[in-house]
């Protein structure tokens, strides 16, 4: 063994030399050996001593130098080598390693104090701490995630600096897998990718909007969480854009970055051009990640290639189709039985808007992340795309496609058009997972209605027979619960078009048991099938409990989204309803409003969906004390109505009756007795005499009776409308309590004071059975029953009842509604019978002068 | 945070930092540290039937599961070999520096030679030879990464000069010289 080495400083042409001396004298044995060292010695001592230290090394190394790794025991690959495991960073404790994020270090961690051991990611600089560019970049990232507050972007909880100046912040912990596995593995259909997709989207445009481009969108940063919800991640190499984009972030482009971080598969070609990079960038990249979502791969193969040759491919080669991309074992994934099927899905719309994201030039791709998503809503609602010109036969598939979903809740409907179907273009038939399914329900009951009476439709009997045997066929379908739901909920939908309420939420209730297996932690078809059950839940009156299964439905839809335009549209609008059912029309309003601004941005406009939303809105509108706009939105509405279904359709006739009562406050009497009367005719055609909904008319047009003060008529509708108590109008109904309200009014005008009076408690006792503490109807009812009250000249009882209700309308209503004016106006009709002017006096002055906007003209 | 990626993940990274991308290289020695560890666990649910994974098997199951069986280049192959072997002297060498902090001064200790055992106290410090290898690195990069590949990827000879594109002869030579000088650094002499 040698003596301490010389002091010589080794540099690396030292190394070099040492090292050629060292062989050398390796290759020498014994004494030849010691003389070359000897001569080594003379010429360079300090160079000699080392070369001899080398060999005594060499020899205690043997001929091996054994890697440590051939004993288990010595890789200790147990988690545990990291110095952050276990250490405490702000007020969490370091759990484990995670990953890694566009730079730094990510770890699970809990909060040292959390007694739910909240988990949380956090992420740190780790061995990149030292270098400046990085801590600005790792600095960039955290105040990037500051700026993003959305649902579906893993958010920044907190941040800080460690013991050692390093700094760190901690993230939402994310437990997902990315988004193409997450598909695949569960085989979801083509449609809920879509849906989860468009999820992805909405998080993009937030941060677009937030000035904030990605630019490493790919599915291992878009994460699945097991409830289904979608969570985008890793901002590490997304870029702030510069604040001049603030006032238009699609159009300006991003200046170089200079750091060519991302992953060449999704990126764009000016990102692998290392050009400019903006926010269509990030559109390339959900392009990408929607090809993959579709047919399995990516579009193009970049696998093997070198940057040069990937740069070539990414800039030059267009890719493929998506459609053509698939194969037998995709369409499985898919939950396609055939190949065929997957590609006639795919085919068309969905080829055309993945082609158009993934353009070479980034400004003939969709302008945003919202438009894609459009366009995908639009292709979910059967509406033409943008990504592809409108020839006519495209346009006219899309249409005859369109009304036969929409129909699928009328069989009638839904068979006319399937009959219609023949010999549709293949386009037509190339129908996605629901459509094809709407087929099915359309054709299974088509076969059902044939065999019981062919050609016998309209209000036959029959279809009743059909729809009960039909619902006893579907009992056989429990092993494709789907199909059962889709199933029930077209029969449900046919007993609530024919007015049996009672058996339509039967039909919907069996429907969501279906789907609770089906899809056990809900889901769109859930949801869609709650918020048809309040339907049901609503015309027998059960608004509260109608309420509450919308609002589970908007949860549901807040988690899984809506599937489309239109399903968004029929859940606001059936919000909406609800709030004006239980006298919340201010709170009605918004839905309304929403509704049709879901309905606007559609092209071509849904005019069926408008009418019905116009008329809504026109009568909340109306209620508000606002009727010369209310009468505006209802001729819209009647306009739009007979745009999309003639001028006799169950909807225009709907929207008459509300018009009518607009009309009549307006003051044109003449006018709105022939709308009633209109409405009137069209319902008791295609609803029949027994109908709800024409009984509904019928009291509408005998509250009108009564207001021109032609009472017998009005008393005659309205024992009509009380003649269907207890068969098809349940005392829940609001028509029930209402015609018994007018008819004791009626009675009171044609001096049948008592019979009158009971009419109105029964009326009063009605709504007070029926409807919650302090609604509206109640004091309504207490305000009539008031009035009759002054008639019969019982006033101390009237003055009571009066009072207490007008007091309770301001409450309710506002001091703008219509129906404030009406109480008021009772209290100063009993001061004046009762002969106390003063009183009365002090009640006209707090009368406002009707809307002069909708006085008549 | 599961960053678990798929194989053409990895093959985009491996590309990335063949060509020099810091970023890219350390996105890929966390996956790869991230395998090694799966593979590590597996293995010692297996200790039973005294299977134990020598190096190269290591690096060539981290290889096939984070790359897959398909071809691909040997360049990336090779960028592979390289990141595994840095990945797992920079597993040993923490673990060896955190028990040093837990149980003051007991170091990692491994042998240098299957003929030489550790009763015969020929063990190796692996904090000081990664410190010595360090030093190496300052002097001669090629001779340190042949010894990361050959020492801690566990790459024969052949392969070694494939993933670094040298002739098998230099890395003869370089690794006998390398190996002499890093344990003359360790000697207690030096």
């Amino acid at each position: 063994m040698p003596g301490r080495l010389p002091h010589d400083q080794l540099t690396p042409a030292r190394l070099a030399e040492m090292q050629a001396a060292f062989e050398r004298a390796l290759a020498l044995e014994g004494t030849d050996r010691e003389r070359y060292l000897g001569h080594l010695a003379e010429s360079d001592g300090a160079l000699a001593s080392r070369v001899r230290a080398l060999l005594a090394a060499h020899e205690r190394t043997g001929s091996g130098f054994v890697s440590p790794l051939g004993h288990r025991t010595a890789l200790p690959l147990d988690g545990t080598t990291d110095r952050w495991i276990g250490a405490r960073v702000g007020a969490y404790v370091i759990s484990r390693l995670v990953g890694a994020g566009g730079m730094g270090t990510v770890y699970e961690a809990t909060r040292a104090d959390d007694q739910y051991r909240h988990r949380v990611a956090i992420k740190l600089l780790g061995q990149h701490a030292g270098n400046e560019a990085t801590i600005q970049r790792f600095r960039q990232e955290r105040q990037i995630l500051a700026t993003l507050n959305h649902p579906n972007i893993a958010s920044l909880l907190d941040g800080g600096v460690t013991d050692d100046g390093q700094p760190w912040f901690a993230m939402e912990y994310i437990e997902g897998e990315p988004i193409t596995r997450w598909c695949d593995a569960r085989r979801m259909p083509l449609a809920a990718r879509l849906q989860l997709f468009q999820q992805v989207c909405s998080a993009v445009q937030y941060a677009h909007q937030s000035l904030v481009v990605h630019r490493d969108l790919k599915p291992g940063n878009i994460l699945v969480t097991a409830a289904g919800a979608v969570k985008l991640l890793d901002f590490g190499i997304a870029k702030l854009m510069p604040e001049a984009l603030a006032a238009d972030p699609d159009d300006t482009p991003l200046t170089r970055t200079g750091v060519r971080a991302y992953t060449p598969e999704y990126a764009s070609p000016e990102q692998v051009r290392g050009d400019p990079v903006g926010t269509r960038s990030d559109v390339y990249a959900l392009g990408v990640v929607l090809f993959e979502l579709l047919a399995g791969r990516r579009p193009l193969e970049l696998h093997g290639k070198s940057a040069a040759e990937a740069e070539r491919v990414v800039t030059e080669v267009t890719p493929q189709r998506p459609s053509a991309a698939l194969d037998g074992p995709r369409a499985a994934v898919l939950g396609e039985r055939s190949l065929a099927r997957a590609r006639q899905q795919v085919e068309g719309d969905l080829d055309a808007v993945v082609l158009m994201a993934l353009r070479k030039e980034p400004e003939r791709r969709y302008g945003s992340a919202q438009d894609l998503a459009d366009d995908l809503s639009s292709h979910a609602g059967g509406r033409p795309v943008a990504a592809r010109p409108e020839g006519f036969r495209y346009r006219f598939g899309k249409l005859v496609r369109r009304r036969r979903v929409e129909a699928a809740a009328l069989v009638l409907i839904a068979v006319a058009i399937v009959a219609g179907m023949v010999g549709v273009s293949r386009q037509a038939r190339a129908a996605e997972r629901e459509r094809a399914l709407a087929m099915e329900v359309t054709d299974f009951l088509t076969t059902m209605l044939g065999a019981a009476n062919p050609g016998s439709f309209g209000r036959d009997v029959k279809v009743r027979e059909v729809l009960d045997s039909a619902s006893k066929r579907a009992d056989a379908l429990a092993g494709r619960p789907g199909f059962e739901a889709e199933i029930r909920q077209v029969i449900a939908g046919t007993w609530l078009a024919l007015g049996e309420f009672d058996a339509a939420e039967g039909q919907y209730r069996r429907a969501l048991e279906a789907l609770a297996r089906e899809e056990p932690g809900g889901g769109q078809a859930t949801a869609t099938a709650l918020s048809r059950l309040s339907m049901a839940l609503e015309f027998t009156g059960e608004y509260a409990a109608a309420d509450t299964v919308l609002r589970a439905a908007t949860a549901m839809y807040d988690r899984f989204g809506y599937a489309s335009a239109d399903a968004q549209t029929d859940h606001f609008d059936s919000r909406g309803r609800i709030q004006v059912r239980l006298g919340n029309m201010a709170a009605a309003r918004p839905f309304f409003e929403r509704a049709v601004d879901v309905q606007r941005r559609i092209s071509p406009p849904n005019d069926s969906s408008l009418a019905n939303l116009y008329a809504n809105l026109g009568m909340v509108t109306s209620e508000l004390g606002r009727n010369a706009e209310a009468e505006t939105l209802l001729v819209a509405a009647v306009a739009a109505a007979r745009r999309a279904h003639g001028d006799v359709h169950p909807l225009v006739a709907a929207i008459l009756s509300p018009l009518a009562s607009v009309q009549e406050r307006a003051g044109r009497m003449a006018q709105a007795d022939t709308t009633f009367l209109a409405a009137l005719e069209m319902r008791r055609t295609l609803l029949g005499e027994e109908h709800p909904d024409f009984a509904w008319t019928m009291f509408n047009y005998a509250d009108h009776l009564l207001v021109v003060k032609r009472y017998a008529e009005a008393a005659l509708w309205c024992r009509r409308v009380l003649a269907l108590r207890g068969r098809t109008l349940q005392d829940a109904h609001p028509a029930v309590s209402t015609a018994m309200s007018v008819l004791g009014r009626a009675l009171g005008q044609m001096d049948s004071l008592p019979e009158g009076e009971r009419w109105l408690r029964e009326s009063l006792a009605v709504r007070r059975a029926e409807y919650p503490p302090g609604h509206f109807l109640i004091s309504s009812a207490e305000s009539i029953l008031g009035d009759h009250l002054t008639l019969a000249g019982k006033f101390q009882q009237a003055e009571t009842l009066l009072l207490t209700s007008e007091r309770a309308l301001v409450v309710a209503r506002g001091e703008q509604a219509p129906i404030i004016q009406d109480a008021r106006g009772r209290i100063v009709r009993l001061y004046e019978k009762w002969g106390k002017p003063d009183e009365a006096a002090k009640w006209r002055a707090r009368l406002t002068p009707p809307d002069t906007a909708a006085a008549p003209g | 945070m599961a960053d678990k990626g798929d194989e053409q993940d990895v093959t985009a990274l491996l590309e990335m930092s063949r060509q020099g991308d810091m970023d890219a290289a350390n996105r890929l020695a966390l996956r790869v540290q991230d395998a090694l560890h799966r593979i590590a666990v597996n293995a010692l649910r297996h200790e039973d039937t005294g299977h134990t994974l020598r190096p190269t098997e290591l690096v060539d199951e981290a290889f096939v599961r984070l790359v897959g069986q398909r071809d691909t280049s040997w360049e990336n192959r090779s960028q592979f070999y390289a990141v595994a072997a840095r990945t797992i002297r920079n597993i040993l060498v923490d673990h060896a520096r955190r028990r040093k902090a837990v149980k003051r001064d007991h170091g990692i200790h491994v042998t240098l030679d299957e003929s030489i055992s550790a009763d015969r106290g020929n063990e190796l410090d692996l904090m000081a030879l990664d410190d010595a290898l360090r030093q190496l690195e300052a002097l001669s990069p090629r001779q340190a990464r042949v010894v990361e590949l050959r020492f801690f990827g566990g790459l024969e000879v052949e392969a070694t000069a494939r993933a670094l594109a040298i002739s098998p002869a230099t890395v003869k030579r370089d690794w006998t010289f390398a190996r002499a000088f890093l344990l003359q650094s360790l000697s207690p002499g030096a």
